[in-house]
């Protein structure tokens, strides 16, 4: 058993989880009817604070929340329809040029076969290059937004 | 143990439906943590007319920052730290104190106090059965734990009634555990005290 009075952190200790603080302690509780009545105190304060309403917001936040959340999405979804139109009317483009011009075209490709690979070639290479730096640069960018978390 | 496995498989079959474009998902999860993240700005922040958009804050945060989520913790746990460092950023805006220890002394040994705690307090708490005397208390704790710092009062709730860990505070406040222990005793001994002062005027 501790002599002395027991000090307010030891009795935050007992008060808080007196199963599991210190024999001595308990000891010290049992027989000391002053140390007792000041844990008793600590007792009502802590179920004091325990019977304390929890506040509550007059709002609905997830509404609110929600309600912010879908606005980009909204946006983002018109982007993707924007961009399907116009590589549409691009590819539209494509072809009718082509079915206009097919035979001056595949006169060409008879003559100059081997050019037409060569450009076709660059013109592959350069398309790959620009789609991985797209690539390299959008994955910075949520690295940065990982790392902002 | 089984009971944490348990919980970090739901909060990962909701955080992949967001992910997945689910925005609905996403208000399970507020409402989930709604009771957390308002315990927090309810005790940091005193403005009642702030609270609304620092709440909305914290959750489009969550929502945005949902992808680098990586289950260190709960997902109340780690909603709760956007919370907490959220108000944080709003008390730093503001100038305001986030601990402030003019009415919480406690270093003085007041014998006084210790005569009133012995005495006539619990002479008093000894008719606790009494509802109206319940009642009184709770007004009179509900004030006093108004007084405290935004910090303490934050602690003692997180304690004492959303029942979280010292080691789940710690990451919630980014404190060493020690320094939660140590502001945790100073604001429940001034709670006592400031309690005790109370009832020792009324009985003057
Ligand atoms: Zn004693």
């Amino acid at each position: 058993m501790i002599a002395e009075h027991l000090s307010e952190n030891e009795l935050q200790q007992y008060v808080s989880d007196s199963l599991h603080c210190e024999q001595s302690i308990r000891e010290h509780i049992k027989s000391c009817y002053i140390c007792k009545e000041k844990a008793e105190t600590y007792q009502i304060l802590f179920s004091g604070i325990q019977r304390q309403q929890k506040p509550e917001f007059d709002f609905n936040l997830t509404d609110l929340v929600i309600a912010q959340l879908e606005q980009p999405k909204r946006s983002f979804s018109t982007n993707i329809v924007v961009a399907y139109l116009l590589s549409s009317i691009g590819i539209t483009a494509v072809l009718i040029s082509c079915f206009l011009f097919h035979e001056y075209l595949s006169g060409l490709f008879i003559r100059y076969s081997n050019l037409l690979i060569y450009l076709f070639m660059a013109i592959t290479a350069v398309v790959f290059l620009f789609q991985c730096i797209e690539i390299c640069r959008k994955y910075k960018k949520q690295i940065g937004v990982l790392n902002l978390s | 143990m089984s009971g944490n496995k348990e919980n970090i498989q739901k909060d990962r079959y909701w955080i992949d439906r967001v992910l997945g474009g689910d925005t609905n998902a996403f208000a399970t999860i507020i409402q989930n943590t709604e009771g957390l993240v308002t315990q927090i700005v309810f005790k940091m922040i005193s403005r009642t007319e702030d609270r609304k958009d620092i709440a909305q804050d914290i959750y489009l945060k969550a929502f945005k920052s949902l992808p680098g989520f990586r289950y260190q913790s709960k997902l109340s746990t780690w909603i709760a730290q956007i919370a907490y460092n959220t108000c944080l950023t709003y008390l730093e805006k503001k100038k305001l104190v986030l601990i402030d220890n003019r009415n919480e002394n406690i270093e003085t040994d007041d014998d006084s106090l210790e005569f009133v705690g012995s005495k006539s307090v619990i002479g008093l708490f000894n008719q606790t059965e009494n509802d109206i005397f319940q009642r009184e208390l709770n007004e009179i704790l509900k004030s006093e734990i108004e007084l405290l710092s935004p910090l303490h009062k934050t602690l003692i709730t997180l304690y004492h009634n959303e029942e979280l860990s010292y080691e789940e505070i710690a990451r919630i406040t980014q404190l060493p555990e020690g320094t939660v222990k140590n502001y945790l005793f100073r604001a429940r001994r001034s709670l006592k005290d400031n309690l005790l002062r109370k009832y020792k005027k009324e009985e003057l």
